[in-house]
């Protein structure tokens, strides 16, 4: 039976976390899609925005897409984190139940300019798409 | 023929495909791109899978805003809409008991509005849109939107309600810059950027990329068959190796 993208979200996460420079610098955590209203700056959202599956003889490729987001109050911060996202990501033999990672790769920046959020701060979104193939025995 | 007029050949079969493929990128981004829902009945949020979805009938949407909107200029400041949305009520309306609902009296107005023009011959509806109103109906966040012109857009004088995002993805012609050809598909509306990308305040609807990253393997396949099929024509016995990179 294949297995879909969700364990590879739960690796990124546990790389993300396995990362202590990364954790103490992030405040308000890591979520998925969008962040709680009130929650402290920074902190990372990431989002998958695509999993083609391509099949084989005898095996299925998984190549899905994440955008990793930080939101920081300033751009500095913001920057630092999405540095130290990407030397987490950055070729990581990320650990997928019943998948073999083949890549992981930061293929995109993500330009955005600075927001304004909800209480009226001036917040910035910096982030990029990570591309990974993982491979699993084809049923 | 010499080599280059038989690369010349391949290299326009291989644009000419490109220019297909963008077009299913296309269709894939119409597919993905999420659509609020401005009718009633169908299913909120609103993000892909447009199904049950009536905002595919122009007819309806034509409909809709000739009933709301024909009285008020885009270019109007809003005090000078709200006039003329007030000019333009009927007397039914209680004024000393307005309140946050939407009136009764706009599904009436609506539907013998439909009614009268399906009669004339002004519309077609693709289905009985009359006998099933409920799916017709504007939602109140719909009435809203159409009331205050954020649902329409318009394209070359023809003006919609909702779907704006969906209706402005277009694949542009493939560009040939000296031994590189471009087709561009692309979504030229404001708030694209936000849906595609996500913001703090509202979770990302990616559907440009899904789009190109379904159709990766079969525009690859299409520019790989015109390849082979200009080469053959050509009646050329060399042998060609050919890299796609999309």
């Amino acid at each position: 039976m294949t297995t879909t993208s969700a364990p590879i979200k739960r690796a990124i996460v546990q790389k993300l976390r396995a990362s202590p420079a990364l954790v103490a610098a992030i405040a308000g955590g890591i979520h998925e899609g969008i962040a709680p209203r009130k929650i402290r700056y920074p902190f990372i959202v990431y989002q998958l925005v695509a999993a083609p599956y391509s099949y084989t003889w005898s095996s299925v490729i998984l190549s899905p897409m994440f955008d990793v987001w930080v939101y920081a109050e300033n751009p500095v911060d913001a920057n630092n984190i999405d540095a130290l996202i990407n030397s987490a990501l950055a070729e990581a033999a990320l650990g997928v139940e019943e998948q073999a990672t083949m890549l992981c790769r930061r293929v995109a920046d993500l330009p955005t300019g600075p927001d304004i959020d909800s209480e009226g701060k001036r917040i910035y979104q910096v982030g990029g798409t990570y591309s990974i193939w993982t491979e699993q025995p084809g049923s | 023929m010499t080599l280059e007029s038989l690369a010349e050949l391949i290299f326009q079969a291989a644009t000419e495909a490109l220019g297909t493929g963008a077009k299913l990128v296309e269709a894939g981004a119409k597919r993905h791109a999420p659509v609020r829902s401005v009718f009633a009945g169908t299913p909120q949020p609103h993000i892909e899978g447009h199904e049950q979805e009536d905002e595919d009938d122009p007819s309806t949407r034509y409909a809709i805003y000739n009933d709301y909107m024909r009285p008020i200029n885009i270019g109007e400041t809003m005090s000078k809409r709200t006039a003329l949305v007030k000019a333009g009520r009927p007397p039914q309306w209680d004024t000393t008991s307005q309140n946050e609902h939407a009136p009764v009296w706009w599904r009436q107005r609506r539907l013998g509005h439909l009614q009268s023009m399906r009669s004339s011959g002004l519309v077609e509806p693709k289905r009985n849109i009359i006998d099933e109103p409920m799916k017709d109906m504007l939602s109140k966040r719909g009435a809203y939107e159409v009331r205050s012109m954020r649902a329409a857009w318009s394209t070359w004088g023809h003006v919609h309600i909702g779907g704006r995002l969906r209706g402005e993805i277009y694949s542009l012609s493939p560009s040939i810059n000296g031994h590189r050809a471009e087709a561009w598909v692309i979504s030229p509306t404001p708030y694209a950027k936000f849906q595609e990308f996500g913001t703090r305040h509202n979770v990302a609807h990616p559907f440009l990329r899904p789009a190109a990253e379904e159709s990766r393997e079969e525009v690859v396949g299409l520019i790989r068959a015109a390849v082979s099929e200009a080469a053959r024509t050509s009646g050329s016995k060399a042998a060609i190796e050919i890299v796609v990179r999309i």
